[in-house]
């Protein structure tokens, strides 16, 4: 999400309380507030009723929304960003890059169950996928960085993964010979640690992958996905796994607990601090084992799977989501009908084929 | 000449020391807290982003199939402003204790405000999802229970399921702790059975705890969410910063005009005496005077109507407690549709079962016939036949055939429930029925009772006493409507006493040049606190799914378009009567 992006939705928020104003403001007497208020009510239970009428049809008007097909971003800010997501000398001893992890050729993540940071260290947690990750709502599993921008710090400073400190950093950039007039080009203040972290941001950004299969099926070609496919996004609905993960990310617009409705690290033991999700960040009881919903949207491209990477394929994923969150039983051919559909989900972007 | 010259040089002196002494209080600097608009403008972007995120959530709690993009666009806009307030002048500038703790109260509960909506999305999808499935996990647990004969288990089940919707429409934390320990009771007994019924029991239990755990929590996010305290205290956040800052500006300019009579002194005293001197200083001096009190007036309007302008466009005064009003709306209305539609979707999932195995025994079937007319060894045709009767053995476990009928009266049922709320919604906002002519009120009270007669119990009389009085002009269909819900009201109101000399009494007169009808009863009677609210919208005493809580308000709604105006008499435990009064508008000549 760009700036001028963000201002847009801005834009629409405004629009639409000014249009709940207006409502409210034209409608002084009781009689017709009353009115206002049940004309969105019969839209409400109309809306009820024609999508329990049409389950299982297609729909335009979808729980899972396309993925915008352009993004607005400085183009200028994204070469830069480009060559510092590539850059070694972020780290301590010159070794590990962003891409060391986030590898765009394989999807934006390295495939390992915990990536290997500066001097073999591991992390604690399984890599997400940098792709569409200007679209989540928070950043990390347990959501602790607002923006794509403050998420840059953990990785920089953290000592098993790039283990640097910014001066270092900075020191480094200004000796080099590209990087001190690419800097002034953008920003007048030339090399600082918030310009290094919003030229890489503003890379991330840009790093959406639209015009997937089935977002052109919601876009309207019906036959941009297959019968089995199609069953298999039928499914993904009745079987409840749509409640977390939905909207443009298919996830990452909400927290939730990982065991849901069974106990899943009852099971699997050993418990980590990481383990704990959001509750590191908050302290709150109620947030214990809470993690962001991760989007679904590059499935397909990123094992190994969950945060603990202790699931190698798609199948391993859902035997785990219907045991501990959806707690019921599937058939085999269902949840392969699922992992259909979850291939339809990846779209497109020059990186991935560099 | 001397003496011309030492009057010049005299009056020369004083034009100095006074313009001297008016320059340095002109060149004063008055503080002026620039950010002060600012600050306003962003408060009320706050409390107007507030109240329209609640408003976005319950959308998306009051709508199937919904996503949570639009909740968390929210986020990043309500940051931002929240960290430039947290900032801002007023946060760390030099402004008085109680008006800085104010601001960071408020901040907070915009802060928790983000909490809040967090717990709300996660306990919403966990319960949502669990409210579909349990009926179906209620039910093929059931059938597997009764086909095993074990009569005592199915029965334990169903009634585990039933008091799971009980405390689903009532929550309290009594039933809550009751049947958490039925559920671990039966959690303890699960390896008992073997695995094609633990399995399950398990998935019942599991989801049964969860909706029992998660729905307290989900009530009480969605009251936090609901709540507009950010309204409340913006509020009071933006009267107190406005006095504040009108003060500080006052005193400054006071502090200036001290100066300036300072500085007139000391031109006296360096001049002693120069009356035309004085005189021109003591004039300027008024001008001055008048133009400080103007400057602050000025000053003070612009920020308000400024500020006011913002407020204009941000969020109406009314917002919040429309806010209140469309919460609870949107929580019965989700709540009455929700529940059937729980069912009536599940339901279905079973039908559909059903019907894949009906569809594969047909097709089994037509295959056998034809593979029975081209056989002739009878063992074969034998062992077709055994396996053709297992299979309708299976569909006949499986697709629960015997409970088909069973599962369409539960789906009529819950279609007739949503149809209910529909005619209710639809009664208070339809405008089809207000064809208006002359009538007489007599005949609207007569086929009122005769439509309100299945709703009064049989101990209960009915007395009328009805005057002749002038037509009234309006909807006789709209006033049948008012006359129903009020007997009705009478009605409910004798019935939840439990007494058997009920009295409902309906009287017309002509009072005062206005026709009077009054509907009485001697029921259980309105307290203070619901007379209140008695006529709100969705405010109702009656049990979740017995009443929309619009009656009076349509009663209420239709008189006053009559011009008329409804009132009411209550003594708890004794009775209430209702009384509304309609104008008589002369009838022209035919």
């Amino acid at each position: 999400m760009s700036k001028t992006h963000r201002l847009s939705q801005k834009d629409d928020v405004m629009q639409m309380m000014l249009a709940i104003k207006q409502t409210l403001k034209s409608s002084k007497h009781f009689s017709w507030k009353c009115t206002c208020g049940f004309t969105l009510c019969f839209f409400l239970i109309s809306m009820v009723c024609i999508s329990q009428v049409l389950a299982g049809e297609p729909l335009l008007d979808e729980p899972i929304k396309p993925i915008p097909l352009t993004v607005d971003v400085d183009p200028k800010k994204v070469a830069l960003g480009r060559l510092l997501f590539h850059e070694n000398r972020l780290s301590g001893d010159n070794t590990v890059s962003c891409a060391t992890c986030h590898n765009l050729k394989t999807g934006g993540v390295d495939r390992t169950k915990f990536s290997t940071g500066i001097k073999g260290r591991k992390g604690p947690i399984n890599t997400p996928t940098v792709f569409n990750s200007g679209l989540l709502f928070r950043q990390f599993w347990d959501g602790r960085a607002e923006t794509l921008e403050d998420q840059i710090d953990w990785p920089i400073q953290n000592p098993v993964e790039m283990g640097s400190q910014w001066p270092d950093v900075l020191a480094k950039l200004y000796d080099d010979d590209k990087y001190p007039d690419m800097f002034k080009a953008i920003y007048e203040d030339g090399i600082t640690r918030e310009n290094v972290k919003n030229a890489i941001a503003e890379f991330e950004r840009s790093l959406i992958t639209p015009n997937s299969r089935f977002d052109q099926y919601l876009r309207g070609d019906a036959n941009a996905i297959t019968a089995k496919e199609k069953r298999g996004y039928m499914l993904f609905k009745r079987y409840g796994c749509i409640s977390c993960h939905q909207g443009v990310a298919v996830g990452g617009n909400m927290f939730q607990v990982f065991g849901a409705v069974n106990s899943y690290f009852k099971v699997r033991g050993n418990i980590t601090e990481a383990d704990m999700g959001r509750f590191n960040v908050t302290g709150n009881p109620e947030d214990k084992h809470v993690f962001k919903v991760p989007s679904l949207r590059m499935v397909a491209l990123t094992p190994p799977y969950l945060h603990d990477g202790t699931a190698k394929t798609m199948l391993d994923v859902e035997h785990v989501m219907f045991k501990f969150q959806l707690g019921r039983k599937a058939p085999l051919k269902d949840k392969e009908a699922i992992v259909e559909f979850l291939k339809t989900l990846a779209g497109e972007h020059p990186e991935m084929k560099k | 000449m001397k003496r011309i010259s030492s009057i010049f040089l005299f009056i020369g002196v004083i034009a100095f020391s006074g313009a001297l002494g008016f320059y340095l209080v002109k060149i004063m600097p008055i503080q002026q807290d620039i950010s002060f608009a600012d600050n306003i403008e962003n408060i009320q972007k706050l409390q107007a982003l507030d109240a329209a995120w609640s408003l976005s959530a319950l959308h998306t709690y009051s709508t199937p199939n919904s996503d949570f993009d639009e909740v968390a666009a929210y986020l990043p806009i309500v940051r931002e402003l929240r960290k430039t307030l947290g900032i801002s002048e007023l946060a760390t500038g030099d402004v008085p204790d109680t008006l800085k703790n104010k601001l960071m109260r408020f901040l907070l509960i915009i802060e928790s405000k983000e909490e809040s909506i967090e717990h709300f999305k996660s306990n919403f999808a966990v319960v949502r999802n669990s409210l579909k499935f349990l009926p179906l996990a209620s039910r093929v647990l059931n059938t597997k229970f009764r086909t095993m004969g074990d009569k005592k288990n199915a029965e334990e089940i169903s009634s585990l399921y039933e008091r799971t919707n009980v405390f689903l429409q009532r929550p309290d934390e009594g039933t809550q702790v009751e049947l958490l320990m039925a559920l671990n009771k039966k959690d303890e007994i699960l390896m008992e059975f073997p695995e094609d019924v633990a399995n399950p029991l398990g998935n019942f239990i599991s989801h049964a705890r969860v909706l029992v755990e998660r729905k307290i929590q989900l009530d009480a996010s969605i009251e936090r969410v609901v709540n507009l305290q950010a309204n409340k205290v913006g509020n009071e956040l933006i009267s107190q910063y406005k006095t504040y800052y009108s003060e500080t500006l006052g005193k400054q300019y006071d502090e200036k005009f001290i100066n300036f009579i300072f500085s007139l002194i000391a031109a006296l005293l360096l001049a002693i005496v120069a009356i035309t001197g004085v005189v021109i200083l003591f004039r300027q001096g008024q001008e001055f005077d008048e133009k400080l009190e103007q400057g602050i007036a000025e000053k003070t309007e612009a920020y308000e109507s400024a500020a006011s302008e913002a407020s204009g466009s941000m969020v109406d005064k009314n917002l919040g407690q429309s806010m209140e009003g469309m919460g609870r709306m949107v929580a019965t209305v989700t709540h009455e549709i929700n529940t059937p539609l729980g069912y009536l979707g599940s339901n279905l999932q079973v039908l559909h079962n059903g019907m894949e195995k009906m569809q594969t025994l047909m097709n089994e079937f037509s295959t056998l016939k034809n593979d029975l007319s081209n056989m002739d060894d009878n063992s074969q045709i034998s062992s077709r036949i055994d396996n053709f009767s297992i299979l309708v053995q299976n569909t006949q476990d499986e697709a629960m055939l015997d409970e088909l009928p069973e599962i369409v009266d539960d789906m009529q049922g819950g279609i007739e429930q949503i149809q209910h709320v529909i005619k209710d919604l639809g009664d208070f906002s339809r405008k089809d029925r207000s064809d208006e002519d002359w009538f007489e009120i007599k005949q609207c009270v007569e086929s009122a009772l005769k439509m309100a007669k299945k709703e009064i119990t049989a101990g209960t009389k009915v007395q009328t006493d009805l005057k002749d009085v002038p037509e009234i002009f309006g909807s006789p269909a709209e006033m049948n409507q008012v006359l129903i819900n009020l007997i009705n009201n009478a009605a409910h109101a004798i019935e939840a006493t439990g007494r058997d000399n009920g009295l409902i009494k309906i009287r017309t007169s002509l009072e005062k040049g206005q026709v009077m009808v009054s509907v009485m009863d001697n029921g259980e009677g309105i307290d203070e606190e619901t007379r209140r609210k008695i006529f709100e919208p969705f405010f109702t005493t009656k049990d979740v799914g017995k009443g929309t809580g619009l009656g009076l308000a349509i009663v209420r709604r239709i008189v006053t378009k009559h011009g008329g105006k409804v009132l009411l008499k209550s003594i708890p435990g004794k009775g209430t009567n209702f009384v509304f009064v309609l104008p008589v508008k002369k009838k022209p000549q035919e």
